[in-house]
């Protein structure tokens, strides 16, 4: 319970340009749930860094929809399958 | 586990007066290497490449030289894991794929962010906030998720953006959000450190929040080269 205040009163008294890098820092590692605390109220009353969160949340639903059109693309054509393999082979067992 | 990174399968092409060391595996376990990550992994490898390239030709050239070049360096036979180290030899392959299309006009040019010394935009005192932190201009509304644009409209308009990052950062992107490879297995792959890989994940995204934000035509390409790699599909 003492770690969480520390880590909320911590992140409190950051100034905007750090709130903006502990964004990018959970979106990869995630964060204490103190940081988690400290920025949702730092965000409550900060216009700017409630516009980034906005942004990097429509970024990542913008990557999921790429990420699903990349996943519905066909495979590998037969044909190309079939060359590709008859090349690798050949050239594996040089 | 695999013997060899992508990076070292980059060096061993790259050294073309001693090709590959013989302690590799043999020529028939070679080509049952290849010939099983063809089955298990080539539709894995084909849609990076066209998502990538959206070029059939050029794809199917990067299939096989990352098939030929990972069996190359290869000394023992993979693990599950053998996806996203072969996503890590073709990330390689793409990027001096577009290197080798799209030389960087001038080594002086401002905000080349694939400088590994630049700081990005968000970095303290600097392009959006004061030398206080604060903003200088509130981030804008980016389109909503479900909002008017169309999942395939997003979908063009973030990929237009990720055409005008640096190799560095656009290899690290789209290995993390779009081939959905772990953090972990990224550094793994490109042999970076959890920190740099955080540090190109944000340069990448600020890049991209300000190419998205104006609308597809700033942000990343003022922040690369200028060139936009997307001109490969136009031109064909």
């Amino acid at each position: 319970m003492i770690r969480l205040f520390q880590d909320a009163a911590r992140v409190l008294g950051m100034r905007c340009d750090e709130h903006a890098q502990l964004m990018n820092r959970e979106l990869e590692s995630g964060l204490t749930r103190g940081e988690r605390v400290g920025l949702w109220v730092h965000t409550r009353y900060c216009r700017g860094c409630r516009g980034l969160k906005r942004q990097l949340a429509a970024l990542e639903a913008m990557a999921g929809s790429l990420r699903r059109a990349v996943d519905a693309e066909p495979g590998l054509p037969p044909e190309v399958r079939e060359r590709l393999a008859v090349r690798v082979r050949t050239e594996a067992e040089k | 586990m695999l013997g060899t990174t992508p990076e070292q399968v980059e060096a061993a092409d790259a050294d073309e007066a001693s090709p590959v060391p013989s302690p590799g595996p043999g020529s028939e376990v070679r080509r049952a290497l290849v010939e099983s990550w063809l089955r298990d992994h080539g539709d894995a490898l084909w849609r990076y490449a066209m998502a990538r390239t959206r070029h059939p030709e050029t794809a199917e050239d990067l299939v096989q030289s990352t098939l030929l070049a990972a069996v190359s360096a290869a000394s023992v036979v993979p693990t599950p894991a053998a996806r996203v180290w072969l996503l890590g030899v073709m990330s390689h392959k793409i990027a001096d794929h577009y290197r080798a299309q799209h030389r960087r006009p001038s080594a002086g040019a401002p905000h080349r962010t694939d400088d590994p010394d630049h700081e990005p935009a968000d970095a303290p005192g600097q392009g959006r906030f004061t030398a206080h932190g604060m903003w200088v201009r509130a981030p804008a509304e980016l389109p909503a998720p479900d909002a008017r644009a169309t999942h395939a409209e997003q979908s063009a308009a973030l990929r237009a953006c990720m055409e005008k990052l640096p190799p560095t950062l656009d290899q690290v992107f789209w290995l993390r959000e779009v081939m959905g490879v772990s953090a972990d297995q990224v550094c793994a792959s490109l042999r970076i450190s959890a920190a740099n890989l955080w540090q190109r994940m944000h340069r990448a995204r600020t890049a991209l929040r300000e190419c998205l934000e104006a609308g597809g035509e700033g942000g990343a390409a003022e922040r690369g080269s200028g060139e936009h790699r997307g001109g490969e599909e136009r031109r064909r």
